[in-house]
């Protein structure tokens, strides 16, 4: 029930600070070095461990299929998580409307680090967190084959224990 | 006084007399009783005038039970209405005198005491003074508009003392002790009845009026008289008894005694009677129908015997197909007499004897129920008819009734139509009316026995069909088909039950049909002025089938004797008896018979009104005379463990079995000998088989060698008509019927095994034998061939199914391998083998064969009771029986769609045969099972199945396919499949907490993946 109201909270989160998204872009600085470790870890799906407990929230998105897969608002879409870790702005709205690769999935704010799904040879990736704050990070990988709108999927889902 | 002096006498002579009384005194008893004298009238009316129907009279009091209902065994009955209400002439006046003691007056009796020899004999009373006696009249009056009544009277009167003995006088001798029994009673010393008087109204009927049901009526009487003491019945019906005398006609009692108690009850009943008869077919013989070889000659002459179907081959010679006659189900006329008995249910009265006369007052007019039950006495059971009783011209003397019908019908006296009946006793219904004009109806009936339906106990069961196994010049031919090209049956089934008289006409444009009693009995016919043609094909020798179109002409006049309807005016279309036209009976009515025939344009032609019978099928193996034997295999396993160390012949039922000719090479059987003979012969019967071999037990240990020249078995005993045995090598014990997969197990006895090197038919030699005085030399005086295949034609059903247990270990397959042999399912007890020699116990399972010949019209029931081998198990790779059939695997997989990702919702299909999908989830190390669903695809909620604890989805694949031995089979196989929710939605993913699915909450299956 943690999860569910946390949720909630950033659903609401996100609607109330649109105006404040506009500001993200502006604040692209290098994140701190222990979140950039524990997020690249994540994203290798190997265990981390951080000194100091770090806040970790998710964002919900949809993956949509317009001749590629491109991460949006939704609803429409297989609803996936992006995950963030450190000091997270409360919306992500501006990274949404793009395909993320093992290469791009791992945007570093300042003191935040944010671990995007993506979609790649038809295997969407998306991470899940059981904490809201932690400091030992164990991913431990699942993957289901789905068929979304008539279309073969395979959905691999990290769940990241905290 | 001189009682007294009596007493002083015998006193004084006691000392010298063996017995002696000595007076003890005299005592004073006063007895006084309240007496009764009740009186109950009750009025009967024609039947059909009331509800209740009551039996006045009946020349038996015994009840017999056929087919599992009582009835009165009773051959006349006289029945009647109870009348409600009535309006007599004047009143009805009943009168009894009494006399009897005065009451509150004393009796006195002396008492004595007796010895013999010295010895205390008892106490002795003797009656000194009586009370005086008087006399009393006692009238009942029946009002005038009474039909029933009831009344009483009491009043005082002394009884004798209750002392006994109680003796006029008492002496006592030499020879012992004399005591002249008192008689003195009350009696009754007259009585009077008004005798016959005339009714002005009964049940709202008047003289002259009418009494209808239906289609018939009948006239009341005028003048119309009742009686209560000289109807046509006889015996008056104004009864008086009392406690102390039985019933007697009041105009006839004279000083009836009684105590305390008088009865008169009077039953006021019409003056003139008429009958309602129902008679009963001659008896017919039984019919056994079994295959007979069929090289050209017909075997069939009726009435010995008659043709019920007839089979063949094609065989390609030179240019073109040639048709042979090969095989054909002959009934043969037996020893075993059927006798037909009427019953009869008349408003709930139920009677029946051989012919039932019922007799009712002028006036009636009702419906009856009657039926035709047949009893073999010779083997003490009833068996059945099929499918109705019917009203019949000729009764069982080989009188027509033809004209009396005609009468009866156009008077409106008899009405009758044919209908379809169900159950044990099928009951046909009429109305018939008597009255002054017509005071007699007298009906003749049939029903069409069917011996397959036995009561109370099945003796035997009837093979109602069997199947075709032909060969020729060493090669299983296929079967010939008929009918236009297109719309074809095969010609495979040999019909052992089926209607008789259908086959008497045998030559096309010359014969009519038969009627079978006049076949069997000699009764006289009717004849119907009509000519069948009927829609036939003939052989084709460009194809080997019969796809030519033919009509088979059968020129009038048919001999018939059943009737349709009985008809109010004289519309005898058709018919003819006596050469005028006279009797319609083939109208076109469903339900007259339970076959038909086709015309060349495909109408149904409904027969006419033959009589007809079944007979009762008998399997056996074909043979080459209509002598009195039939033999059939029964499948007789040799051991219980693989590796035979000790014989336990095992035989396997149906027995008589479905596939009574047809074996498999190499396995062991036992021979079903059946006796149709006429009479009860003492008879020692060889049987040989041609090939094959003998398993025994010689010196403990299991030995086999070939048949050779040996007889297999000698059997002496006495035959009756349908005896039977079971034999094998050296042995033969009595037949007792076995029911599909029954066993019957005889312990340590050589078992016969069909040759393994041969495939074809075997001979079977029975030789009746006699010996000479002396014992020296044997005649063999008849000898019987008979013949049984030997056929690897062997062909499986395969059926596989998933089981879907509560607890899962490993998802496995249940695989049943079926046996059929010639196409029809086959039993022998044979284990399967799996994929390294892993050996699989056979099981027996019931199965149906279906017979049905022909698309014919003939209903008569067409399905055989049979038994089959089945191979069940998880087989992988290869199943072995009876040859090699491979097994490949094909996967079916559940598949996952997403339907709503909020919501949950996944739609969970699969490809191949899956019948539905089973649901577990792991708990305790287990997986357990928490939902199931019946249907091509299923709706699950997975919004709460977490990765970690994931639902395992499996797919329940059920698959039938037919093969071979030699070739590969593809069965799909259950592969079990993962699911969880991999996608985020807004019940998230709640760390540690267990996966949920809640059955039919979560499951749930919409209404196009139902099947």
């Amino acid at each position: 029930m943690l999860t569910l109201r946390h949720l909630l909270i950033l659903a609401a989160a996100v609607a109330a600070t649109a105006a404040a998204a506009a500001a993200i872009l502006t604040a692209l600085q290098g994140a701190s070095p222990a979140v950039r470790v524990v997020a690249a870890s994540i994203l290798a799906e190997k265990p981390a461990r951080a000194d100091a407990p770090l806040a970790v929230r998710q964002y919900l998105a949809y993956y949509r299929h317009e001749g590629r897969w491109v991460l949006a608002e939704g609803p429409a879409g297989v609803p996936v998580y992006a995950l963030g870790l450190g000091v997270c702005p409360g919306d992500i709205r501006p990274l949404l409307n793009r395909a993320y690769t093992r290469q791009s999935a791992i945007i570093h704010l300042a003191g935040c680090s944010l671990v995007m799904p993506r979609a790649e040879d038809g295997v969407i990736v998306h991470y899940v967190a059981t904490c809201t704050l932690g400091s030992d990070f164990r991913p431990e990988p699942a993957e289901l084959e789905l068929i979304y709108q008539g279309r073969p999927v395979r959905v691999r889902v990290v769940l990241v224990n905290c | 006084m001189r009682l007294a002096l009596l007493a002083l006498v015998t006193l004084a002579a006691g000392l010298y007399a063996a017995s002696n009384c000595s007076y003890l005194g005299s005592l004073e008893v006063e007895r006084t009783a309240v007496a009764r004298v009740t009186f109950s009238f009750h009025a009967l009316a024609p039947l059909g005038t009331g509800r209740e129907v009551v039996v006045v009279a009946e020349n038996s009091v015994r009840s017999a039970v056929v087919w599992g209902m009582e009835f009165r065994n009773a051959s006349r009955l006289a029945l009647a209405a109870v009348a409600a209400d009535a309006k007599w002439e004047g009143d009805l006046n009943y009168s009894i005198t009494l006399n009897y003691y005065r009451p509150r007056e004393r009796w006195r009796v002396g008492r004595y005491a007796c010895y013999v020899n010295g010895s205390f004999a008892g106490y002795f009373y003797v009656v000194e003074a009586e009370p005086p006696r008087e006399t009393r009249a006692v009238a009942f009056t029946v009002a005038r508009d009474r039909a029933s009544h009831y009344a009483s009277v009491t009043f005082e009167a002394s009884l004798p003392p209750d002392l006994a003995p109680l003796c006029y006088s008492l002496s006592a001798s030499d020879s012992g002790i004399s005591c002249v029994k008192y008689d003195g009673a009350n009696y009754i010393e007259g009585a009077s009845s008004p005798g016959v008087w005339r009714a002005v109204e009964v049940n709202g009927r008047r003289p002259g009026g009418a009494v209808s049901t239906g289609t018939v009526t009948a006239a009341i009487p005028d003048p119309w008289l009742y009686t209560d003491c000289c109807s046509d019945l006889g015996a008056g019906t104004a009864l008086l008894s009392t406690d102390l005398s039985s019933a007697e006609h009041m105009g006839s009692a004279r000083r009836k005694p009684f105590l305390t108690r008088v009865e008169v009850s009077v039953v006021a009943l019409p003056a003139r009677w008429g009958a309602v008869e129902l008679r009963p077919p001659r008896p017919v013989p039984l019919y056994a129908s079994r295959v007979l070889q069929r090289p050209g000659l017909p075997y069939w002459s009726p009435p010995e015997s008659f043709r019920v179907s007839e089979a063949g081959n094609a065989t390609w010679i030179g240019r073109g197909w040639r048709w042979e006659w090969t095989l054909a189900s002959v009934a043969v006329r037996t020893g075993i007499v059927l006798v037909p008995y009427v019953a009869v249910d008349a408003g709930g009265v139920r009677a029946v004897s051989r012919n039932v006369t019922l007799l009712v007052p002028l006036g009636s007019a009702s419906v009856y129920r009657v039926a035709v039950v047949w009893h073999a006495p010779a083997l003490g059971v009833w068996v059945g008819s099929y499918p109705a009783t019917y009203l019949r011209a000729v009764d069982d003397r080989g009188s027509v009734l033809a004209p009396h019908y005609e009468e009866a019908g156009s008077r409106r006296k008899l009405a009758y139509a044919a209908a379809k009946r169900d159950g044990g006793i099928k009951w046909a219904e009429f109305a018939a009316a008597v009255d002054g004009t017509f005071a007699s109806a007298v009906t003749a009936w049939y029903a069409p026995p069917d011996p397959c339906a036995q009561w109370p106990r099945q003796l035997y069961v009837c093979r109602r069909a069997q199947h075709v196994f032909t060969k020729v010049n060493g090669t299983w031919t296929g079967y010939s088909k008929v009918g236009r090209p297109g719309a074809q049956w095969p010609w495979r089934v040999l019909a052992l039950v089926d209607w008789l008289v259908p086959g008497t006409p045998v030559r096309c444009g010359a014969d009519s049909f038969k009627d079978f009693v006049h076949l069997v009995a000699g009764d006289p016919v009717l004849h119907y002025n009509y000519t069948y043609a009927l829609r036939s094909w003939r052989f084709n020798p460009s194809t080997g089938d019969w796809d030519i179109p033919d009509v088979c002409v059968h020129p009038a006049p048919q001999e018939v004797s059943l009737l349709y309807a009985v008809y109010g005016t004289p519309d005898y279309r058709n018919t003819t008896y006596a050469r005028e036209l006279y009797f319609q009976s083939a109208e076109r009515g469903p339900w007259f018979y339970n076959y038909g025939f086709l015309d060349a344009n495909d109408n149904t032609l409904w027969p006419a009104g033959w009589t007809d019978a079944l007979p009762l099928g008998v399997a056996s193996m074909a043979s080459d005379s209509a002598g009195p034997w039939a033999v059939a295999l029964v499948p007789t396993t040799a051991c219980e463990s693989l590796i035979c160390t000790r014989l336990s012949a095992t035989l396997w039922g149906p027995s008589p079995p479905a596939a009574p000719d047809i074996a498999l090479p190499g396995a062991g059987y036992s021979l079903l000998i059946v006796y149709l003979g006429d009479t009860a012969r003492e008879i020692t019967l060889r049987v040989r088989v041609e090939m094959g071999y003998v398993v025994e037990s010689v010196y403990g240990r299991v030995e086999h060698r070939r048949v050779g020249d040996r007889a297999l078995v000698e059997i002496s005993r006495e035959w009756r008509t349908l005896d039977a045995v079971y034999a094998g090598p050296g042995w033969h014990v009595d037949y007792r019927p076995l029911p599909p997969c029954g066993r019957l197990e005889l312990g340590e006895r050589a078992v016969y095994v069909t040759p393994d090197d041969w495939e074809g038919p075997v001979m079977v030699t029975l030789e009746e034998v006699e010996r000479s005085a002396s014992g020296e030399r044997e005649f063999v005086v008849a000898r019987y061939r008979f013949v049984f295949f030997v056929s690897s034609d062997v062909s499986y059903r395969i059926v596989t199914d998933t089981p879907a247990p509560e607890r899962l270990s490993t998802p496995s397959l249940n695989i049943t391998a079926l046996l059929y042999v010639g196409g029809v399912p086959y039993f022998h007890g044979i284990n399967a083998f799996g994929e390294g020699g892993r050996q699989v116990q056979f099981a027996c399972v019931p199965a149906v064969m279906l017979a049905a010949p022909l698309p014919a019209l003939s209903a008569a029931p067409i399905a055989d009771q049979t038994s089959q081998l089945a191979a069940a198990g998880d087989f992988w790779g290869v199943i072995e029986l009876l040859g090699r059939l491979r097994v490949e695997s094909a996967f079916v997989r559940p598949r996952f769609e997403l339907l709503d990702a909020q919501r949950g919702l996944v739609r969970v299909t699969a490809e191949g045969p899956v019948r539905g999908f089973a649901f577990y989830l792991l708990r305790d190390g287990m997986w357990v099972k928490v939902a199931e669903a019946a249907g091509k695809c299923a709706l699950v909620n997975a919004s709460r199945v977490l990765p970690w604890d994931p639902l395992l989805v499996l797919p329940l694949v059920r698959q039938e396919a037919a093969a071979r031995p030699g070739e590969a089979v593809v069965l799909w196989r259950p592969a079990p499949t993962l699911l969880f929710k991999a996608w985020a939605d807004a019940a998230g993913y709640p760390g540690g907490a267990g996966s949920v699915l809640r059955d039919t909450r979560d499951v749930q299956v919409p209404r196009e993946c139902s099947r």
